[in-house]
């Protein structure tokens, strides 16, 4: 039940046909989630798709075929081993009301006793879809949207960016009041089209214009009068998504007004000062670390210089590793990636990525780096240790399997970490950054951040949640 | 002495008040479609009288102004102007401040206003094409996409003055949208033609004319045939929502001064604009014989093809941007209306106050796209708010009933105008008013906050900056206003091609 999404919506007050614009949106939310699609546009079906957004014609007919002014889209990657496109969003609930989730809803079983008390509930049930089923239970007896999320938020906890097509026609779009996974809304001049978007990469793809973020616990409502938004909780502490800067979002969209870009060279730069080490070349693991390896190279005066190559032209070459919901499949993705000999023979090389997980990925490129001839090796990760699983949103596995735990178990001390996972990687040197670095780099202070993943403190979440098995945590 | 003025909305509300508080002291006379509760009120107060009647049958207007005795008449909008109303006036011998139906032309068809200024060569152009349906439209857009580059980012216009509604910019742009694009300018075209099949006085239906960017702003004048005097420069708001969102709207707010310039325009291209202005009118007058004598607007943007740029004309006041100008203007407003109709201007002194103004729109939700949902709604406006803090409020879209309850008519309710050494102070006392406007049954009302903030204003200067750059960066090299279009394979094309039959129509119809 735990997926890191990509949604978006879109309203065009010139009765244009939305559909196309959601899938060309969807495409560049890709990079948020390469398992499945779908679309639902008001007065159809939902569509839904396994794999990648391409279109097959038999999809380009029913596409072309759903003409509606409204309507919202989705892609998906789950950390479910099994992928069914009945999991697919968007989620229909009832006829025609449509709903598309980024994030995780930590208290399921709590708002199934609530929402069974109205309605049978399926056993089956997905997080999406009891949300979806409750937010209707008290829209019907409150018949107006603002009170029925503030109802909602109480009964919430866990992450949500979401959008919904209700059957009167409107597009609503909220985000938790801590603010955890992103959401922006933007406008298409010439057809007069607003969108709702996970990042505002989509909104640059249609032409449309970013106007600022969908803000933790705001409502935007946009109907035949008009655009409209509500505050449904005044949440002054907010909790951020560090891992969106350094990893997850594309580096050209804007995360709070912020470049994901500039976040991430900012965050190499702080590196360079943390840990003044020395080396012949800088180069990114690719292709997330790549401004950040720039930041590195700019402070430290060490020449940045492309020293992994990952084969984008392969079969699966373009996926990302970390998105892949099997374990034997991401290896096989990083396995894509080659050393560029010239580069890396004989020097001294520091490798920048953004985080280390379990540490395959890493042991893989120390091994193909060592093989390509390199004499000593740093890694430099952007992200502090990752110490504890994520309940908000990112796919993170049970400490247990995660490096950081393997070797030093629940000891926080940095330097510490650092020498251990050096020798769990078998390379000369690992440094990660700290939290300050991590806030300084972002431009966000570190009370605005969810931090979770590498304190442990999940106060951010309204409870703490039960450390279960990552099977359960799955099902 | 008395007057009559033509004319519903917050800009002739701006104008009976400019009227009323001239030395003169006129008993003021209207005619309106609806009842327009500011209007009402001073041509009660002057001793006038208020009428409701189609503001666009000359005869009836004509008949009115005979039967109350006015001595002479000024016109608020452009349809009357469109259907000969001043022309029928001056017929019976009463004066007019009202661009006659001929000269009007320099609104009513944007595409003749092109092929004037083509043929005399006035500065400040740009490419177009019209057709007279949308299959016509559609079949030379398809031919020439690859051929004209500059057919790819087009306005999509109607061809005449339409209140406004109906333009569309649509840039083809990326690759993967292309069929989408297409799709979409056939779409608009259709809908074009649909719109225009409710005006029968112009052949051209659809307008199609290079997609340009820079800031706008309008330059409103005063003609009375041998001299133009300008006022000073207004620049207008046109999208519903904060920071440019949302529908195009008549207007939703407009920022002035203080002086003659706004803060991202320069007395150069102050004067350049005003030059236009002069041209067009000289043209029209050249062309057809008449005398223009009323208001006529430039509606500019700055562009980096042709430096200062005419988008539209208008043969009116805009709105809201004549509530910044009468609302600076030191001269007696009789008096200068006088001087139009005798032909007096150049020796008239026209000042106006050196302060900044800013005027907002507040409008019901639902409008501009669903208006139906802004009508109706019960008005309530605390007025001595609005004194207290020195601001002006024009009713516009509202009627008042028998009962002397004020209800809402669905498209802009009031406009608040405030005066203040600059922009920025003027926008926040305006936002002061903002919650003094409610509707009685709880439907929303919005308005745009940005308008004057440092935020817009900023945004403005930094878009001229570039576009000011970029213009005089041709203006040194002697490319001003040339277009290069260039093919693989088929080597230089000339973007003008197109225009050579366009200007032939004009030769046949002249």
């Amino acid at each position: 039940m735990k997926e890191m999404c990509g949604v978006i919506g879109a309203y065009s007050f010139d009765e244009v046909d939305v559909s196309q614009y959601l899938v060309r949106g969807l495409e560049s939310l890709q990079h948020r989630g390469q398992e499945s699609w779908g679309i639902a546009v008001f007065g159809h079906d939902v569509y839904k798709k396994l794999g990648l957004v391409v279109e097959s014609p038999e999809d380009a007919n029913i596409i072309d075929g759903m003409s509606g002014n409204v309507g919202i889209g989705h892609v998906r990657y789950s950390t479910k081993g099994r992928t069914a496109v009945e999991n697919a969003h968007p989620i229909k609930i009832g006829n025609f009301f449509f709903i598309a989730h980024n994030g995780t809803i930590a208290n399921v079983d709590e708002l199934t006793s609530k929402a069974s008390m109205e309605s049978s509930i399926p056993s089956s049930v997905t997080d999406t879809e009891l949300v979806g089923i409750r937010l209707k239970q008290i829209y019907n007896q409150h018949k107006d949207w603002q009170s029925s999320f503030e109802i909602l938020s109480e009964e919430l906890n866990g992450s949500y960016s979401m959008v919904v097509l209700t059957e009167e026609r409107e597009l609503l779009a909220v985000r938790d009041e801590r603010g955890f996974r992103p959401l922006c809304m933007g406008y298409q001049e010439e057809t007069k089209t607003y969108f709702i978007a996970s990042e505002s990469c989509a909104l640059d793809s249609l032409g449309a214009r970013l106007i600022r973020d969908v803000k933790p616990g705001e409502l935007v409502k946009i109907d035949k009068s008009g655009i409209s938004t509500h505050m449904f909780c005044n949440e002054e502490k907010h909790a951020y998504c560090p891992f969106e800067y350094t990893y997850f979002s594309n580096p050209s969209s804007y995360l709070n007004g912020i470049s994901v870009y500039l976040a991430r060279k900012r965050i190499g730069a702080e590196l360079a000062k943390k840990y003044p080490i020395e080396g012949d070349v800088v180069i990114p693991v690719p292709d997330s670390a790549r401004p950040a390896a720039y930041g590195f190279s700019m402070e430290s005066k060490i020449p940045f210089e492309e020293g992994l190559m990952k084969d984008r032209y392969r079969k699966r070459g373009s996926l990302r590793s970390f998105i892949e919901p099997l374990q034997k499949r991401r290896e096989d993705i990083v396995k894509k990636v080659g050393a560029v000999r010239a580069i890396v023979d004989g020097k001294n090389v520091i490798v920048v990525d953004d985080s280390i997980v379990r540490g395959t990925s890493s042991l893989i490129i120390a091994d193909i780096l060592k093989k390509a001839g390199a004499r000593k090796i740093s890694f430099v990760i952007t992200f502090p240790p990752i110490r504890y699983p994520c309940y908000a949103g990112i796919d993170f596995p049970t400490k247990e399997e995660l490096i950081t735990y393997r070797f030093c178990k629940d000891k926080s001390d940095l330097s510490h970490i650092n020498e251990m996972v050096a020798f769990a990687l078998n390379v000369d040197f690992v440094g990660y950054n700290d939290i300050g670095g991590l806030s300084r780099g972002i431009g966000l202070p570190s009370s605005e951040l969810c931090l979770s993943c590498t304190t442990g403190d999940y106060s951010c979440l309204k409870c703490i949640p039960k450390f279960r098995s990552r099977e359960e945590m799955k099902d | 002495m008395k007057v009559m003025g033509i004319g519903n909305a917050s800009r002739e509300h701006a104008i009976a008040e400019a009227l009323e508080r001239s030395k003169h002291h006129p008993m003021i006379f209207w005619l309106a479609e609806i009842r327009n509760p500011g209007i009402f009120e001073i041509c009660k107060r002057s001793g006038g009288e208020f009428a409701l009647s189609k503001t666009t049958a000359p005869e009836k207007v004509a008949s009115h102004a005979e039967k109350w005795g006015v001595d002479f008449v000024i016109v608020g909008p452009e349809e009357p102007n469109f259907h000969g109303v001043p022309d029928e006036l001056e017929r019976r011998g009463i004066p007019c401040v009202g661009a006659s139906r001929d000269v009007a032309m320099i609104e009513m068809s944007k595409a003749e206003m092109r092929r004037l200024q083509w043929e005399y060569g006035i500065k400040g152009k740009l490419l177009f094409k019209t057709f007279r349906s949308s299959q016509e439209a559609y079949t030379v857009l398809e031919r020439y996409s690859d051929t004209l580059t500059w057919l790819q980012n087009i306005a999509l216009k109607p061809a005449r003055q339409a209140g406004g509604k109906g333009v569309k910019v649509v840039e083809d742009q990326q690759l993967y949208l292309h069929d989408e694009k297409q799709r979409f300018k056939s779409k608009h075209a259709d809908w074009l033609e649909g719109y225009m099949k409710s005006y029968s006085d112009i052949d051209d239906k659809i307008l199609v004319e290079e997609k340009v960017w820079g800031p706008e702003y309008t330059l409103q004048c005063f003609a009375d045939g041998n001299c133009i005097k300008g006022m000073p420069l207004v620049q207008d708001n046109k999208h519903a929502h904060e920071f440019d969102i949302g529908t195009e709207t008549g207007g939703m707010g407009s920022i002035s001064g203080p002086g003659f310039t706004l803060p991202f325009i320069t007395k150069e291209e102050y004067q350049e604009s005003l030059e236009i202005v002069r041209a067009l009118v000289k043209a029209i007058q050249d062309k057809t014989g008449k005398i223009y004598h009323g208001v006529v607007a430039g509606q500019m943007m700055l562009t980096e093809i042709e430096g200062p740029t005419i988008i539209e004309m208008y043969s009116r006041f805009g709105d809201p941007e004549a509530l910044n100008v009468l609302g600076l203007l030191k001269t007696d407003f009789v008096d200068v209306c006088l001087a139009i109709i005798d032909g007096r201007l150049s020796k008239l002194d026209i000042e106006f106050d050196d302060k900044a103004t800013v005027v907002k729109a507040i409008a019901p939700k639902g409008y501009p796209d669903n208006r139906d949902l802004a009508k109706n709604h019960l008005v309530s406006v605390d007025e001595q708010v609005i004194r207290q803090e020195n601001c002006k409020l024009y009713w516009g879209s509202a009627s008042l009933s028998e009962g002397g309850e004020i209800l809402s008519a669905g498209s802009r309710l009031v406009e608040i105008l405030a005066m203040s050494d600059d922009i920025q102070r003027a926008s926040r006392i305006v936002d002061k008013c903002v919650p003094y406007v409610k509707l009685l049954d709880g439907w929303g009302l919005f308005y745009r906050s940005d308008i004057g903030s440092h935020e817009l204003l900023s945004k403005r200067i930094d878009i001229a900056d570039r576009v000011r750059r970029l213009y005089q960066y041709r203006r040194s090299k002697g490319i001003l206003g040339k277009r290069i279009d260039w093919l693989p394979r088929v080597g230089k094309m000339d973007p003008v091609a197109l225009l050579k039959d366009e200007l032939s129509k004009s030769k046949e119809g002249g």
